[in-house]
């Protein structure tokens, strides 16, 4: 247990941990990352993206946890590794919280630890996942989110112009831009009736700066909301990011631990990011201060965790962490396509139904990889809670979501080289009535088919 | 006329002309005693509190020239941001002559006083650029919110978290200032004035510092303000600039903080004064500021009590005063450490001197804000009294007393009584000063009154018509 201020000792940790250059730090990850596959003997399997293996979900956990313990985090700013104790960790992850109470008023929803195979519904906290947005149609955009049934809470997005100009981060630019995206973000959820809707970052914001001038309880983010805090590839953090903490624990605001283990990366192949990712997450715990975890899995090259690897990551981390703790996270969808395709329907739903066996919360998505701007709208994320939802109420097991993703890669794989980008925001929705266009609703009426046929039984959807 | 003018200072900022830090100095170093030869200004040591408009009006012109021929050096991009007289006059022109600070019962207006003008000043207090120890600053920060004669409070700043020293841009300064800023909020609430305007919370040095200040329970409020600071002389960067951006947002009062050194880039006094108007002029057009902080300094021996910085407050004061609707608070740094005569001998001269000559009452520094805990709140019931006591006076007059305030101090000026700490002279539970601060208070007071200016009942009157 941390005797003093957890905060403090990670700060004096931070000045008088060992010195490291950052790529002796990752050689020394990568390489014990495979010491530690061997050891804990965990291997993936392509046939089976989401195993039903329980103890293999134990070894990776204690494998995740090992490894933080064994390499600690890396602090980029002071270059030095800030290293936790195995009992300082599970401290830690005892104390941290089951259940969360996101947003308020009416519309406020409980998100709480799911199980693996878990028959509660998870909940939807979705949005455009940080992707760039004209700020001519981010209202518009943001609204098409809020207004889907099959959401919770949304995130506002990223906008990369202030009145035309590029916003550079660190500049007042920055602080204009988010002011006015967490005012948007407000707007979009009071618009569609669900005022105290949480909002879950403002993700213009890139620096310390940019993210605590969201802080503003009437037009911006209220303590209700929250803000993610991120880590570097993997495992790092700076002084830009632990800023944050203490600003957002007095705030009394959601703090979300957004973490981007890279498929391919220093973790190397998907047994290896799994183990990374479970490490990340219990630094977020620790260092973070997390309320609920934000696992973005990215393949190094496309951007997307619609792989067999992708997915194995967020079965096996998911299951590890389902079972060897009480904390609430969730998980997006980075997809190659994008709207007004078949292909990412297909793409968004095998991760809605990998995660929602596997004991995550939802959260997306990222269309086209997050490549093209204004390509994601709220279909597609109301979609991800549609799958979510009658995932659970079918009570598909891991067998069986297996089966499900496998059918669904079949349907989009042959894309990953020359991927679909599909149709921007303004051009899938009717712009007056926020109606998706009737080509992204017959979409998503085939794609429900198939999986109906697949064996998710769903109740009536918005686009039926 | 623009009305959006953050997003033109960035364009400025990143198209302006480029030239180095040094070479901007060289510039303007090399530009300032033009500008005192053309405009025929002259100084005179003998004279701290001048009555001469001409003067004044000459002052504030070539501290126009000067604004507007060197701009605002942005340190990020390293270029110049220029503005026209047009664009300069236009924003003047609209900086508003009267605001209220604070809220509710305990809110106050400022309000633009003119030379010897017959309006009391707003009265400031709290630890000026005076360090805190983590222990006394909610006892120090208390002793001054309780002063019935102080309208408002500066949180001042603490270095220290939990022990550790802080270090801006780290989690140790976020800690911190949310710290600062709820006993600042705490100490008002016990005194009885729970919106009273809290100026600063001096603690933080970024702009992720300043803002984390920000929440209406427990810390900083939009009644409040913050500090933008420029670096010497006539600088910004993009770190100050993002702060204009979050607080108009939040409507907070942006409060312009310049130091313009006596014997530095501005050379003596008469072109420090020079530097300070145009400082002022950045101060409207980059941070859109409600009220600045006058706050020149001697290179040096970091005070504005000797003869060059109180002509300084009464020349550019005057100038300021008679050419534009901006407001200033003085920031008194002493040489002389706390709870001795000398401080508040200093105190007095500048606060004569600021009175008539258009500038509201800041802070106390004493000993150039050097030791920790040098700072308490009965030096700033002083200022107050005698301030109101000072009003309505003419220059001509005021130049007399502060002629003879300065000379109880000139011999030991740069060689002060060192003073004590705010532990040493007030009792920490009952929040009163000790026995021996109050006697050197009661002695320094009743020696002014016999110089003719009654501190002791002067402020009452004023109180009376003002309430």
């Amino acid at each position: 247990m941390f005797t003093r201020e957890r905060l403090i000792e990670i700060y004096q940790r931070s000045r008088s941990g060992k010195f490291m250059k950052e790529v002796e730090y990752d050689l020394m990850l990568a390489k014990r990352v495979q010491e530690l596959l061997k050891e804990y003997d965990i291997k993936y399997d392509p046939k089976n993206v989401c195993p039903a293996d329980d103890a293999m979900a134990d070894r990776v956990f204690q494998a995740g946890l090992q490894l933080l313990v064994d390499v600690g985090a890396y602090h980029l700013d002071t270059q030095r590794v800030i290293k936790f104790t195995k009992e300082e960790i599970l401290d830690c992850l005892r104390l941290a919280p089951d259940t969360l109470n996101l947003g308020e008023g009416k519309d406020m929803v409980v998100a709480k630890h799911r199980n693996i195979e878990d028959p509660n519904p998870p909940l939807n906290l979705t949005g455009p996942a940080g992707q760039a947005c004209d700020e001519e149609y981010y209202l518009a955009n943001l609204t098409s989110y809020a207004q889907e049934p099959f959401v919770d809470a949304i995130e506002s997005g990223a906008t990369l112009t202030f009145n035309g100009f590029d916003i550079m981060a660190g500049t007042l630019m920055e602080v204009m831009a988010v002011q006015r995206d967490a005012a948007t973000a407000r707007e979009a959820v009071r618009r569609v009736g669900k005022p105290g809707m949480h909002i879950g970052d403002a993700a213009t914001g890139m620096t310390a700066v940019g993210k605590m001038a969201a802080s503003e309880p009437i037009n911006g983010l209220r303590p209700c909301d929250g803000r993610l805090v991120a880590q570097m590839c993997e495992l790092k953090v700076d002084d830009d990011q632990l800023n944050r903490v203490p600003h957002l624990l007095n705030y009394g605001s959601f703090i979300i631990n957004l973490m981007t283990p890279l498929t391919g990366g220093v973790g190397g192949g998907p047994d290896g990011v799994a183990v990374v990712s479970v490490a990340e997450t219990l630094l977020g715990v620790v260092a973070y201060y997390a309320d609920y975890h934000y696992l973005s899995i990215t393949h190094i090259k496309r951007a997307n965790n619609s792989d067999q690897w992708g997915m194995y990551v967020l079965a096996m981390a998911g299951q590890a962490m389902a079972r060897n703790s009480h904390i609430v996270w969730t998980c997006d969808p980075f997809c190659v396509s994008g709207p007004v395709t078949d292909e990412l329907l297909y793409e968004v739903a095998q991760h809605a139904v990998i995660s929602t066996v596997c004991g995550y919360t939802q959260h997306g998505v990222g269309a086209t990889g997050g490549f093209e701007p204004n390509h994601h709208t709220g279909l597609e994320a109301g979609w991800q809670g549609e799958v979510g939802v009658a995932t659970a109420n079918s009570g598909i097991t891991r067998e069986k979501a297996n089966e499900i993703a496998l059918k669904c890669l079949e349907k989009y794989e042959a894309t990953f080289d020359t991927p679909k980008r599909g149709l921007p925001f303004q051009e899938a929705y009717d712009l007056k009535s926020l109606q998706p266009i009737e080509e992204w609703k017959e979409c998503y009426r085939r794609v429900k088919a198939d999986l109906a046929k697949w064996g998710l039984q769903f109740t009536e959807g918005p686009w039926d | 006329m623009y009305s959006n003018w953050l997003p033109e200072i960035v364009k400025r900022s990143e198209a302006g002309p480029y030239i180095k830090e040094s070479d901007f100095d060289m510039k303007l170093t090399k530009r300032i005693p033009e500008l005192i030869k053309e405009y025929g200004l002259v100084y005179d040591p003998n004279v701290l509190v001048p009555s001469d408009d001409d003067l004044a009006n000459r002052l504030y012109q070539a501290g126009m020239d000067l604004f507007l021929e060197m701009g605002v050096y942005n340190m990020s991009t390293q270029r110049r941001i220029l503005f026209s007289r047009d664009e300069v006059e236009e924003a003047v022109a609209l900086v508003p002559r009267s605001f209220t600070v604070g809220a509710g019962k305990d809110a106050v207006v400022m309000q633009h006083r003119g030379v010897e003008s017959s309006i009391p000043c707003v009265i400031h207090s709290g630890p000026t650029g005076t360090p805190s120890s983590e222990k006394y600053h909610p006892f120090i920060l208390a002793s001054c919110a309780q002063e019935p004669l102080v309208d408002c409070l500066g949180a001042g700043s603490v270095s220290t978290y939990q022990g550790e020293m802080v270090i801006p841009g780290t989690p140790l300064e976020i800690l911190a200032v949310q710290r600062d800023a709820a006993v600042a909020r705490e100490a008002i609430r016990k005194a009885g004035r729970p919106e009273m305007h809290i100026n600063d919370v001096a603690s933080p040095l970024t702009c992720a510092g300043k803002i984390s200040t920000y929440n209406p329970e427990w810390g900083m409020r939009s009644t409040d303000g913050l500090l933008i600071s420029q670096m010497v002389e006539l600088k910004t960067d993009y770190d100050q600039l993002s702060r204009v951006a979050r607080m108009k947002t939040l409507g907070m009062h942006i409060v312009d903080l310049m130091t313009p050194l006596v014997g530095g880039l501005g050379g003596g006094p008469v072109g420090t004064v020079i530097v300070t108007i145009a400082c002022h002029l950045l101060g409207v057009m980059c941070y859109q500021a409600s009220y600045h902080i006058y706050g020149h300094m001697h290179l040096l021996h970091s005070t504005d009590t000797d003869r060059m910085g109180l002509w300084g407050y009464a020349a550019g004061g005057q100038a300021l005063a008679l050419n534009t609707p901006i407001q200033s608070i003085n920031a008194i740094y002493t040489q002389a450490g706390l709870g001795t005569e000398q401080v508040l001998w200093e105190v007095a001269a500048a606060s004569v001197a600021c009175t008539v000559s258009g500038i509201h009452q800041g802070g106390v520094g004493t000993r150039g804000g050097s030791t920790e805990d040098h700072t308490s709140g009965l030096e700033n019931r002083f200022n107050a009294q005698v301030s109101h006591s000072s009003l309505g006076m003419t220059r001509e007059e005021a130049n007399g007393y502060v002629l003879e305030f300065f000379s109880k101090y000139e011999e030991t000026h740069m060689n002060p009584p060192e003073g004590k700490p705010f532990s040493e002279i007030y009792n920490v539970d009952t929040l009163e000063p000790t026995e021996e601060w109050l006697e050197k208070y009661h002695t320094v007071s009743d020696a002014i009154v016999k110089t003719g200016l009654d501190i002791n009942n002067r402020w009452k009157e004023v109180k009376r018509k003002s309430n």
